[in-house]
C-alpha cells in the first residue's frame, strides 16, 4: 500500500542514474468511467509548486517564464508506470533526467554560464 | 507573522533614524567615545596599533561625537551647558590628536591624553547625575 | 584510532567555527555594558545549541534526510515555503553581517575603507567554494579559526576574577537599563542559535555519509564542540567586561572592539584580534553561503553538494553565487557592519520558532528518527529557549530602536 500524500507527495525523486531530479511536486489523478480515481503521473516543476500556492501565481509565472526560453519553468509529468521504487528516503523513477525538461535550467546554467568560467567542469 | 511585524517596525524605525531628543544614554555614549579616543591614543603612542587604523578610529569617534552632540535639546539646561562646553574642549583635543597621528608625532600626542580623560570623566559625571535623577 | 581522530577533528572544527561576527560583537557589547551579568545567556544559548546540533546530526544519520528535505516531505510545500523563506532571508542578512566583518577586518589591518574590500572578498570566497571541497572548507577554515582561542588566553592573562565570572552564570534581572539588557540578551541568543548553524550541520552530515554508527560521534562532537565554542564566546564577554567597562567604553563600532586584546597581549593584541575576527567571519561566510544553497537545493530536490564540480550541480553553484552577491549589497551600500550584525542577530532570534518548531516535530516523529526520537529534556530546553528568544526579540527590538 502506498499513501500518496504521506509517502509520495513532496518526496525526493532520483532518476535511473541515481541523480536527484526534483521532488514529487504534484500527483496527477484520473477519474475513470466508474468514478474511481487512478494515479497516472507525478508532476514536477515550478509551475506545479506555484499552483499549489495559488493558481494565479502559476499563470503569472508561466506567462513571465516563457521569455526564458529553454530554461522556462515547467510542469513535467512522469508517468506512474515509470515509478520503480518508493522507500523512506526517495522515489526512484525510470527516466534519464538529463534528457527531460527537468534538466533544462541545469543544462542552461552548465552550458551558458559555468562552461565559460574557469574551473567549473 | 510576528516576525513580519518586527521587520516592519524595525525598517520604519531605522528609516526614521534614532531621533531621540537627548538623555542620559546619549551623554553616556559621548563619554564612551571620549574614552575610546583615549584608548586609541594610548595604544598609538605605545606603538600597539598602526597609524592608519588610529586615524580611522579617531575619525569614527569624531563622527559619532558630532552626531550624538546634535541631540542634546532634551537635557536640563545646566547639564546641556556643561556637556556643550565639554564637547567643545573634547573636539579640540580630538582634532589635535588626529593631527599628531597624521604627523607621526607620538610625544606630542601624550599630553592630549590627559585632556581626553578629563572630558570623558566630566561627561561620565553628567550622565551619572542624569541617571540618578531618572 | 580513526574514530578518536574523527571526534577530535569534529570538536576542533566546531570550536573554530563557533565564533563569528554575531557572537563576537554581541558578547563584546554585553561585557562592555553589563560586566559579567549576561554570561548566563551565553550558557543558555549554548545549551540549546548543543541540543539542536545533536538533533540535526541525528536526523541526518538515522533518516538520511537533511532538515530541509525532511521538513518539506513531512509538512508539504505550502507549509515548507514559510521556514524556507524565513531561514533564507535571515541567513542572507547574517551573511551580509559576516561579509561586512571580513571587510572590516581588512579595513582595520590596512586602513583602506571596507567598501573597497567587498569585491575582492566576494571573489576569494567564491573561488574557495568553486574549487574547494567540503572537507577543505570545513576543516581548513576551522583549523585557522583556532586563533580565536586567543580570547580565552586573554581572559587568563588579564587574571579574570573567576568567582565573579561564575556568578554571572546565574540568571538575574538587570540593575539598570533593562531595555538594553534584554536587547543584548536576545542578541546573544540570536547569535548562538542562528538557524543556518543547525541546518548546515545536517547537510554536512549527509555530505560525510553519516549513518547510525556515527550517532556516538555526533553526540560527542555536538556537546564538546559547542561547549568549547560557548566558552570562547564567554571569554570574549569577560575580556570586554575587563577592558571596556572600567573605561566607560560602550561598543558602537568595530573600531572599538579592535582594542580589546591590547591589554592582554600588547602590540600583538591588535593583530591577533584582526586575524581572529577576519578568519572567524570568513569561516562563517563560507558556511552560510553554502547553507543557503543547501537549503534551496534540498527544498526543490536539485542535485547538490560541495564535493561535486560546479558543472555537475549547476543550480546549486548558481545559488551560492547569487547568495554572495545579494548579501554583499548592504556592505557595498555602506551599511555599518556592526549595526547590520545587531539587526540580523535579533531577527535570527525572532525567526527561531519558524525555523525550529517544525524541526522539533520531525525529531519526535518515528517515521524519520525511528527509535532515536528526542527525550523530554531536549524537547523542553529547546522549546523554552526559542519561545523566550522570540518573545524577547519581538518586545525588545522596537524598544531598542526607539531608545536608539
Amino acid at each position: 500500500m502506498v499513501r500518496l500524500a504521506h509517502d509520495v507527495l513532496d518526496s525526493q525523486l532520483v532518476d535511473r542514474k541515481g541523480r536527484p531530479c526534483g521532488k514529487a511536486d504534484g500527483i496527477v489523478l484520473l477519474v475513470g468511467e466508474h468514478g474511481a480515481p487512478r494515479v497516472v503521473a507525478l508532476e514536477v516543476g515550478a509551475l506545479t509548486l506555484a499552483r499549489r500556492l495559488h493558481p494565479r501565481l502559476s499563470r503569472w509565472l508561466a506567462r513571465w517564464g516563457r521569455r526564458l526560453g529553454a530554461a522556462a519553468p515547467h510542469a513535467y509529468r512522469i508517468p506512474w508506470s515509470q515509478v520503480r521504487r518508493i522507500d523512506e528516503k526517495e522515489i526512484t523513477v525510470d527516466i534519464d533526467a538529463a534528457a527531460t525538461p527537468l534538466w533544462s535550467l541545469e543544462r542552461w546554467l552548465a552550458e551558458r554560464v559555468i562552461d565559460r568560467l574557469p574551473g567549473g567542469a | 507573522m510576528a516576525l513580519l511585524r518586527v521587520v516592519m517596525i524595525a525598517v520604519l524605525l531605522a528609516a526614521a533614524g534614532c531621533g531621540g531628543s537627548g538623555d542620559a544614554t546619549d551623554v553616556r555614549a559621548l563619554a564612551s567615545w571620549a574614552a575610546t579616543t583615549d584608548m586609541v591614543a594610548a595604544a598609538w603612542t605605545q606603538h600597539e596599533v598602526p597609524r592608519r587604523y588610529s586615524l580611522r578610529a579617531v575619525g569614527r569617534a569624531r563622527q559619532a561625537l558630532t552626531e550624538r552632540g546634535r541631540h542634546l535639546d532634551g537635557l536640563p539646561a545646566a547639564a546641556r551647558a556643561r556637556v556643550g562646553e565639554a564637547l567643545q574642549r573634547l573636539d579640540r583635543a580630538v582634532a589635535e590628536l588626529a593631527e599628531a597621528i597624521e604627523r607621526g608625532d607620538r610625544t606630542g600626542a601624550v599630553p592630549i591624553r590627559a585632556r581626553l580623560q578629563a572630558e570623558a570623566r566630566t561627561l561620565g559625571e553628567v550622565a551619572a547625575g542624569l541617571e540618578a535623577r531618572s | 584510532m580513526t574514530k578518536v581522530f574523527e571526534v577530535a577533528l569534529g570538536i576542533v572544527t566546531s570550536i573554530g567555527g563557533f565564533l563569528e561576527a554575531g557572537s563576537l560583537a554581541t558578547s563584546a557589547q554585553a561585557g562592555a555594558e553589563f560586566g559579567f551579568q549576561l554570561l548566563w545567556v551565553i550558557a543558555l544559548g549554548t545549551l540549546c545549541l548543543i541540543f539542536l546540533v545533536e538533533m540535526s546530526g541525528r536526523l541526518a544519520a538515522v533518516s538520511h534526510h537533511t532538515i530541509a528535505s525532511a521538513m518539506r516531505e513531512r509538512f508539504g510545500f505550502n507549509f515548507f515555503v514559510v521556514p524556507l523563506l524565513t531561514v533564507a532571508l535571515v541567513s542572507l542578512l547574517t551573511l551580509g553581517a559576516e561579509l561586512g566583518g571580513v571587510c572590516m577586518a581588512l579595513q582595520l589591518a590596512t586602513g583602506v575603507a571596507l567598501q573597497w574590500w567587498a569585491l575582492p572578498v566576494m571573489v576569494l570566497v567564491w573561488v574557495l567554494l568553486w574549487r574547494g571541497s567540503f572537507g577543505l572548507i570545513e576543516k581548513g577554515v576551522s583549523l585557522l579559526g583556532l586563533v580565536t582561542v586567543a580570547f580565552l588566553v586573554a581572559m587568563f592573562r588579564l587574571h579574570a576574577p573567576l568567582g565573579e565570572v561564575a556568578a554571572g552564570l546565574v540568571p538575574r534581572l538587570p540593575d539598570h537599563d533593562s531595555g538594553r539588557y534584554w536587547f543584548l540578551a536576545v542578541s546573544i541568543l540570536g547569535a548562538s542559535l542562528t538557524p543556518y548553524l543547525f541546518y548546515f550541520y545536517s547537510s554536512g552530515a549527509i555530505e560525510d555519509h553519516w549513518d547510525k554508527k556515527d550517532l556516538g560521534t555526533n553526540r560527542m562532537v555536538a556537546t564538546l564542540g559547542m561547549s568549547f565554542g560557548g566558552i570562547l564566546a564567554a571569554a570574549v564577554l569577560v575580556v570586554a567586561a575587563m577592558v571596556f567597562l572600567p573605561r566607560g567604553v560602550r561598543i558602537e563600532s568595530y573600531e572599538q572592539v579592535a582594542l580589546m586584546l591590547i591589554d592582554a597581549f600588547g602590540h600583538w593584541g591588535f593583530w591577533l584580534f584582526v586575524a581572529a575576527f577576519g578568519i572567524a567571519c570568513l569561516g562563517a561566510v563560507l558556511e552560510i553561503t553554502l547553507a543557503v544553497a543547501y537549503l534551496v537545493a534540498q527544498g526543490f530536490g536539485w542535485n547538490w553538494g560541495e564535493n561535486v564540480k560546479p558543472r555537475d550541480a549547476a543550480r546549486f553553484a548558481a545559488t551560492y553565487t547569487l547568495a554572495l552577491v545579494v548579501a554583499m549589497l548592504p556592505v557595498v551600500a555602506g551599511v555599518d557592519p556592526l549595526r547590520l550584525t545587531n539587526v540580523s542577530m535579533v531577527l535570527s532570534a525572532a525567526s527561531l520558532p519558524v525555523a525550529t518548531l517544525p524541526f522539533l516535530v520531525l525529531m519526535n516523529d518515528p517515521t524519520y528518527v525511528k527509535g532515536h526520537a528526542n527525550g523530554r529534556f531536549g524537547n523542553a530546553v529547546v522549546l523554552v529557549v526559542i519561545v523566550l528568544a522570540c518573545v524577547l526579540a519581538v518586545v525588545s527590538l522596537p524598544l531598542e530602536l526607539v531608545g536608539g
